[in-house]
């Protein structure tokens, strides 16, 4: 097959699937899961077949406008491999959602809605310029809202989706601005364009502009408080979207941008990424919550991708992105089966709540080893995916940053990978060793679930070992001080959180003070204030206005009422009867004819269009 | 500034027979108005004077007015306009003498309106500006509404609403084209070689669906698929002079502002009004075939008959476009002869009720006029000794000159479903004449006797089918010197 009708191919089968079962409705919600995933293993498929040709060639012009908006699509290798990973992701994640969703109502939509998401997610990875990227950035922005708030009647669902929404368009707005500056600056949005030949503060500032897409997508601090929220919904969108392909997006866009990043940014990007990444591992330290746990783990992680961009080594940053994608997707999904396996079990109790779970790798082995490779992963410890990556950041970060300032980044990447060791090592813990501490459910109730979620954690599973991505599973730019230096803070952290919660104990730890209060204090506040002084301003001032023009008018009114009474009160009348003539005549009309006239015609109209400008 | 006073002042004289109309629009109404005694058949033949007035102002314009633009390229006068201008009056006069001759009682508005048609029409005619196009295509239409739903029983105003919202639809499709192209060019004057400039250089994605859009007004009016579906019920719902007016006037005008569009516009539309051109016909004639109603019939036939004029506008060469012109001379007496003779036969004609079994046996009651109808149908399926053959022929020949010129698929395609089509509507049209001769007598058809006075316009319509198709050059060779 010709690869621009590959790739529009590929791009185009989420996006029907999605019109297929949204239109379809409630009848098809028993098969939604095989349709959806049919639909994402076709693109799979396809992807393959479009990975195995030759790549650099592939692009095609959408449409035109005067040749100032290019609407095109490319492929390269990075581009590819992220159509492998968010297709190989969302077919594990809709086979897991099979049985995780069975009992829910109005499947089709979850399933319609993962579809969106898949399409839009392909569009932002394929895009060749950043006006696409934005559309399509916009659009996962939307199907992540739908899919957070899928628990429609779930207040905190709907709040949470909200929040996403809200603090998205923040950085959007950002982006958005950036995109402007890009325009004026290179007279184009082509990423074959950018660069930063002549660095200046201008240059600077646009960069810093687009981050603030990142920071928004990809929950970097200050703007990460919409992630541990977002995990109201579904346990696998939380494992596709909130883990593993959309947040990585941010980090993608940063690879993209890469080249108009002057230093100056670049040291702003590196900070925030620092402080993310230790912020959100603290967070996790004292989480009970065990998607909440997760949560933070993923923004700490995010930030480290970002960390890595910020000091000048993109390729480490995607490579961690595509290891963390597995590994995190693995973790999501194992907890998604500890919560389903819970949920089946028995009911009144939080399913989620480590404090009351313990035990569980007798009862859940294949989820325990799947948890426990990804986990080992997420520590990085040897042997694991998430070792070579970690290990080419922290290698490629003291490299760029010896002798300057900025080795501050990479020790700091030190430290969070400790607490990683730690907080991982104390969920892992207590969730599957010690004794069953939940005294409403029998421990014997609970077991296993069926293949349809066995089969993706193990998948996953393996595709988090270090044989998958290297045949050394040490790496290939293996350095012994940093990667002993690793792997000694993350024995520590190990070390620790078995010492402190071995037998998996559970210790009265207070939660963090979260960024919240403080949001609703500088900003929701303000807001308020001002919506309630221009309400006083619309009640005291523009009511009295409208009042005293009200009484003009009626003034106006009766000089009017004169006029009319006296000299053309013979049309009205005359239009009233006449209405009221032909409402008698139509009465029976058959409207729906009329309609479907009009229907016909534009329809017909349409397919005539697209036919003749095919 | 003193300048362009004075080009409007020169403009004046070109517009003398639509002034002329204004004032007798308000005329008649004000006519109506002030005396309010029973007039009988006196507004028919007002309105007919009127009507010849305006056509010898029209023929004065052509010995005497050089072709040109008028009021700043808003109208053009060329020999085109006014020939189109002849036609409809001819065709406004047929059904004003169509409406006496089957003694209709009419309200004065009925004549007003007409003439605001009319009036309407001739400025369409002339129209050289999208937005000229576009005021005179809404008087048509909202007149056009009004005469519908002028009978006054449910089934009228059902049908005048139909026409209305689709009609509105339509009309909002086109203004979104028109004010797209405007965009595209930054000019409403579409004769302007700077709008083809501009079109040609824009993407086909936009310049092409601008276009579609804003000629969907047009093809609303030549009722093209996929905008014909009011036209049977519309013909259903008028009275027969109305429906006979509409299948003639407002189409010939709106292909001649298609034709004139089109030949600025450069975009490569053949292929898409192949296509339309190609459903029209099928869709018109297969539809036709189950109709059991004369007039709804009629209906679908005009809409076969638009598909076949379209052909001419594929083809588009001189010679594609003089055959437009003749096909719609040879269809104005074909159609209206068709129409006006199925009304004086039928005998459900008060009761708007045309069913195609009610004309049994009326031909060997009334053969003359039998004959007659059977002529003019016959004309419509192009057999020979008609004109319906003779513009058939140049049709399709420009057609086949077109794919030597061009081997496109298309053309051929067309060709051979065009000529496919066209034996197909013979077994549409013959129904009538089967009827009115083959099959017994029905005890209501037994009083209908045509008075000569009726008999002698149906001769006028249909005289000119046979003598066309003898002489053709005299039509053609006026033509081609337009």
């Amino acid at each position: 097959m010709h690869p621009e009708l590959l790739l529009r191919t590929i791009l185009f089968l989420p996006f029907a699937g999605f019109l297929l079962l949204i239109l379809s409705g409630k009848k098809v919600d028993n098969g939604a899961g095989w349709i959806g995933l049919c639909f994402s293993l076709a693109g799979l498929g396809l992807t393959t077949w479009l990975g195995s040709g030759p790549l650099s060639s592939v692009s095609f012009v959408w449409f035109e406008l005067k040749e100032a908006f290019r609407f095109g699509f490319q492929v390269d290798i990075l581009s590819v491999r992220m159509l492998l990973l968010v297709l190989f992701v969302a077919s594990l994640v809709q086979l897991f959602s099979i049985e995780y969703m069975r009992e829910e109502d109005g499947r089709y939509r979850y399933f319609a809605f993962l579809q969106l998401f898949v399409g839009s997610m392909l569009g932002i990875v394929l895009a060749d310029n950043l006006l696409i990227l934005y559309i399509f950035w916009e659009l996962v922005g939307v199907s992540s809202y739908l899919l957070i708030g899928f628990w429609y009647q779930k207040k905190e669902a709907t709040a949470a989706a909200k929040k996403a929404f809200l603090v998205n368009r923040v950085g959007d707005v950002g982006l958005a601005l950036g995109i402007f500056g890009v325009w004026h600056r290179f007279g184009s949005l082509d990423y074959a364009v950018l660069s930063a030949a002549a660095p200046d503060t201008y240059l600077t500032v646009i960069g810093l502009l687009l981050f603030c897409g990142t920071i928004a997508k990809s929950a970097q601090f200050p703007l990460h408080v919409w992630l541990p929220d977002a995990m109201e919904g579904p346990t696998p969108v939380s494992a596709l979207i909130h883990a593993a392909t959309m947040v990585a997006a941010g980090v993608f866009l940063l690879a993209r941008i890469f080249p108009i990043l002057t230093p100056d940014a670049l040291a702003v990007v590196a900070t925030i990424g620092a402080m993310t990444m230790l912020m959100g591992a603290v967070y996790a330290l004292r989480q009970t919550d065990i998607k909440k746990t997760l949560a933070y783990s993923t923004v700490s992680q995010l930030g480290l991708m970002v960390l890595a961009v910020g000091v000048g080594a993109p390729q480490a940053a995607l490579f961690h992105l595509f290891t963390h994608a597995f590994f995190k997707a693995g973790l999501f999904l194992s907890s998604g089966s500890v919560i389903h396996s819970l949920h089946h079990a028995g009911h009144g109790f939080d399913a989620q709540d480590v404090r009351i779970m313990g035990g569980l790798r007798k009862k859940l082995p294949v989820t325990f080893w799947a948890y426990t490779i990804c986990a080992a992963a997420l520590a990085g410890l040897p042997l694991t995916s998430g070792f070579l990556s970690k290990d080419e950041i922290l290698h490629e970060a003291f490299t760029l940053t010896a002798h300057s300032w900025k080795i501050i980044f990479p020790v700091t990447a030190l430290v969070s990978a400790g607490l990683t060791a730690f907080y991982m090592t104390k969920q892992w813990l207590q969730v599957f060793w010690g004794e069953w501490r939940n005294p409403m459910l029998g421990f014997a109730h609970v077991h296993e679930s069926t293949w349809l979620i066995k089969t993706p954690l193990v998948l996953l599973a393996g595709l988090s070992t270090a044989f998958v991505f290297s045949l050394n599973p040490l790496g290939d730019h293996f350095s012994p001080w940093v990667a002993a230096g690793s792997v000694a803070v993350a024995a520590a952290g190990f070390g620790l959180a078995w010492a402190r919660y071995h037998g998996g104990v559970v210790r009265n730890e207070k939660e963090l003070p979260l960024l919240d209060p403080l949001y609703d204090v500088f900003f929701v506040a303000p807001v308020l204030k001002a919506a309630r002084a221009s309400a006083w301003l619309d009640r005291v001032v523009i009511d009295n206005a409208v009042i005293l023009s009200a009484k003009a008018q009626v003034v106006l009114a009766h000089l009017a009422g004169w006029t009319d009474r006296y000299l053309v009160d013979g049309i009205p009348t005359g239009i009233a009867w006449l209405s009221g003539w032909i409402g008698g005549m139509t009465r029976r009309m058959q409207g729906r004819a009329a309609q479907s006239y009009v229907i016909v015609a534009v329809l017909g109209l349409a397919v005539l269009l697209i036919w003749w400008t095919w | 500034m003193l300048q362009e006073l004075t080009h409007i002042l020169q403009s004046v004289p070109g517009l003398t027979p639509e002034l002329w109309l204004i004032a007798a629009f308000a005329g008649v109404i004000a006519w109506d108005l002030i005396d309010r005694s029973e007039k009988g058949s006196a507004f028919h033949a007002v309105t007919a004077g009127i009507l010849l007035i305006t056509s010898w102002l029209v023929i004065r314009q052509w010995k005497e007015l050089t072709p040109g633009f008028l009021f700043g390229r808003m109208l053009v006068i060329d020999g085109k306009s006014l020939y189109f201008k002849l036609f409809v009056l001819l065709a406004g006069l047929i059904t004003v003498l169509h409406s006496w001759l089957t003694g209709r009682k009419w309200s004065g508005e009925f004549f007003s309106v007409l003439i605001g048609l009319i009036l309407g029409l001739l400025v369409l005619a002339m129209a050289a500006n999208l937005l000229t196009v576009y005021l005179s295509l809404e008087i048509v239409s909202i007149s056009s509404y009004i005469l519908t739903a002028f009978r006054g029983d449910r089934k009228s105003a059902e049908g005048g609403m139909k026409y209305v919202l689709f009609g509105s639809v339509s009309s909002g499709l086109m203004l979104y084209g028109m004010s797209l192209l405007y965009g595209i060019t930054s000019t409403l004057d579409f004769l302007n070689p700077a709008f083809t400039r501009a079109l040609v250089e824009t993407d086909p994605l936009v310049s092409g669906t601008a276009v579609l859009l804003a000629i969907s007004g047009l093809l609303f009016k030549i009722s093209a698929v996929p905008l014909h579906v009011w036209n049977p019920d519309v013909y259903e719902a008028a009275e027969t002079p109305v429906a006979s007016f509409f299948s003639v006037a407002p189409k010939a005008v709106a292909f001649l502002v298609l034709m004139r569009f089109l030949s600025v516009s450069l975009v490569d539309f053949q292929p898409v009004l192949a296509v339309i051109s190609l459903a029209t016909i099928t869709v018109g004639n297969f539809s036709a075939l189950w109709q059991k109603d004369a007039k709804r019939l009629l209906a679908y036939s005009s809409i076969a008959q638009s598909g076949f004029v379209l052909v001419g506008l594929t083809a588009f060469s001189e010679l594609g476009l003089q055959t437009v012109i003749f096909y719609l001379g040879a269809y104005l007496f074909g159609t209206m002869g068709s129409f006006y003779l199925v009304d004086v036969l039928s005998p459900g004609r008060s009761r708007n009720d045309f069913t195609i079994s009610g004309f049994d046996g009326l031909g060997r009651n009334q053969p003359l006029a039998g004959v007659m109808l059977t002529i003019a149908l016959l004309s419509l399926v192009g057999i020979p000794m008609t004109v319906g053959f003779t513009a058939k022929l140049f049709l399709f020949s420009s057609l086949w000159d077109g794919y030597q010129l061009s081997h496109s698929g298309l053309f051929l395609t067309l060709f051979v479903f065009g000529l496919f089509n066209t034996a197909v509507s013979l077994a549409v049209y013959v129904r009538i004449p089967f009827a009115l001769f083959f099959r017994p007598e029905r005890a209501e058809g037994q009083g209908i006797r045509l008075s000569p006075a009726q008999l002698l316009l149906g001769a006028i319509l249909t005289v000119p089918v046979v003598l066309l198709f003898l002489r053709s050059d005299w039509l053609f060779n006026w033509i081609s010197r337009l």
